[in-house]
């Protein structure tokens, strides 16, 4: 499903290598926690597999799509085959949480019939179905991250990529946010989160890739969190 | 419903969201825009009129070419012939001995008692009032009529023509640059309180991107915000010009009798109308694309 082959990353303007010959596969339905500390080279994966950056050299293939030969053009296209999660949630500030999922039905052209029947699908998915008509600050964090969720998943993608998803909330929402994101892999969809979650990782035993100075210095099927950062 | 309808119904929905999200900002966009507009509908009124009181002037000139007395009547239609193949020439009419008289006697009213009797011995002289196609010219022109055999003199009030464009030109010259220098800070005012505007939702604007939005997808909402924008505050602008304007044109009109004759409010509020809906339009449009291609890339 995504496959990073010698890849590496030279940022320009600072000089830094962000990461370097990093090399891993991911196949399809496999949920992925990628660790490390700041600096380790996680955002630049997150960046990479979005296609906001290119990398410096390597080969990065996300659902056999080589990402560096998408032009400006294709790259929101591409980016619809994914769903993405953020630590700050990014939730739409002028639209209620029923528009911030259809958004993402809207951008790809879905029927208002489309829109109708999958938005309280998800709205019921991630328990928040009494808030449709709220505004994004009306809600809670793990409401919001809740709403986030809906909108990555609504049109299926095959990738979530997840960057942070809990580091914004206490204990028990991140209780929920997991159990959800258990549940979106259970349905077939490949998770990979970019995480400093001790707690998340520790306890869900899936697979880990740890990142340290934009090296692969672990790759560990059903790993844990080995030190603490 | 057709896709693409439908995707424009959806960025004006989009739109209508976003302004009442940000009516704040909105409202102080609007305030600058109407601002903007004033002092753009005061200057189109303005030079409007100073090309309409000049046009009078220059539609009521004209040059008068006094013959020798007792002219024989072959030689004035000769004259006028001669007066008719000069270059500047718009339209030539002759005036008698007797028109002149009548003329006279009209423009003292009651009090023409004193020219009676003066139709047997009349010392006015026939004359030939030219108007002229350039009355920037009038000097050479009249020097050209002055040389024409039993042309007397020739009176062409050269000074006062002089004065007045003189000070049309100044005037116009005047306010064309003002209106320059009140375009250039309206435009910088308007698309930097635009600027604050799609600023203040950037995050919005990365996460449509994330979410998989072309640029388009992301500019329209953006772009029919500033159009609404613009042609708010142009309606506004509009109302407040015209108001004035009547007002102002009223007093003009009052204290100086009728004499600066100005355009009347009916006749000017299409053209105002019209400039600024153009106005309000370009510069919202032209503001938020311009302020929302800042945070678009791929």
């Amino acid at each position: 499903m995504i496959c990073f082959d010698n890849v590496n990353k030279i940022y320009e303007n600072t000089d830094t290598e962000a990461l370097s010959n990093v090399s891993f596969h991911i196949d399809e339905g496999e949920f992925v926690f990628i660790i490390g500390q700041s600096g380790a080279g996680k955002s630049t994966i997150t960046k990479l597999v979005l296609a906001e950056e290119k990398q410096t050299s390597g080969d990065i293939y996300v659902g056999g799509v080589d990402i560096s030969q998408l032009t400006d053009k294709q790259i929101p296209y591409y980016r619809r085959s994914l769903g993405v999660v953020f630590q700050e949630f990014r939730l739409l500030s002028t639209k209620n949480v029923y528009n911030n999922i259809a958004f993402a039905l809207r951008v790809r052209g879905a029927s208002n019939e489309e829109i109708k029947e999958l938005v309280p699908q998800w709205l019921e998915l991630v328990r928040i179905s009494d808030k449709a008509n709220a505004m994004p600050d009306e809600l809670s964090g793990g409401e919001r991250q809740r709403v986030a969720l809906a909108r990555a998943m609504v049109n299926n993608p095959a990738v979530l990529l997840a960057d942070e998803p809990t580091g914004n909330l206490d204990p028990v929402m991140t209780e929920e946010i997991m159990q959800i994101l258990t549940q979106i892999n259970e349905m077939g969809t490949t998770v990979i989160v970019v995480t400093h979650d001790i707690h998340m990782v520790n306890s869900m035993k899936k697979r880990v890739i740890e990142l340290d100075n934009g090296q692969i210095v672990r790759d560990e099927h059903q790993g844990g969190y080995q030190y603490e950062y | 419903m057709n896709t693409n309808l439908k995707k424009y119904i959806s960025f004006v929905n989009d739109a209508i969201e976003g302004l009442w999200f940000n009516r704040n900002v909105v409202i102080s966009t609007i305030i600058i825009v109407v601002s903007s507009l004033c002092l753009f509908g005061t200057y189109i009124a303005f030079s409007s009129n100073v090309s309409y009181i000049s046009n009078q002037f220059r539609d009521q000139y004209a040059v008068s070419a006094y013959l020798e007395k007792g002219t024989p009547e072959e030689r004035v239609v000769e004259i006028q012939d001669e007066i008719n193949k000069l270059n500047n020439i718009a339209t030539v009419k002759f005036i008698s001995e007797t028109d002149a008289l009548t003329e006279c006697k009209k423009m003292f009213g009651k009090d023409y008692d004193f020219l009676n009797g003066l139709e047997e011995d009349n010392p006015l002289r026939a004359s030939f009032e030219i108007t002229l196609k350039d009355i920037s010219k009038a000097s050479v022109t009249s020097d050209e009529l002055s040389k024409i055999i039993d042309v007397s003199w020739v009176k062409n009030n050269q000074d006062l023509v002089t004065q007045i464009l003189e000070v049309t030109n100044a005037l116009k010259r005047g306010s064309m640059l003002l209106m320059l220098v009140f375009a250039i800070i309206s435009i910088f005012i308007i698309s930097n309180t635009i600027k604050i505007s799609v600023s203040s939702r950037k995050d919005d604007i990365l996460t449509m991107r994330y979410v998989g939005a072309t640029n388009d997808y992301i500019i329209c909402p953006f772009v029919i915000e500033g159009i609404i924008i613009g042609l708010i505050g142009a309606v506004i602008g509009f109302i407040c010009v015209t108001l004035g304007y009547a007002y102002c044109s009223g007093a003009v009109m009052k204290y100086t009798a009728g004499i600066v004759d100005v355009y009347k409010t009916h006749e000017i509020v299409i053209k105002l109308f019209a400039l600024s809906i153009f106005f309000g339009f370009f510069i919202g449009m032209t503001g938020s694309v311009y302020s929302v291609k800042r945070y678009i890339k791929a």
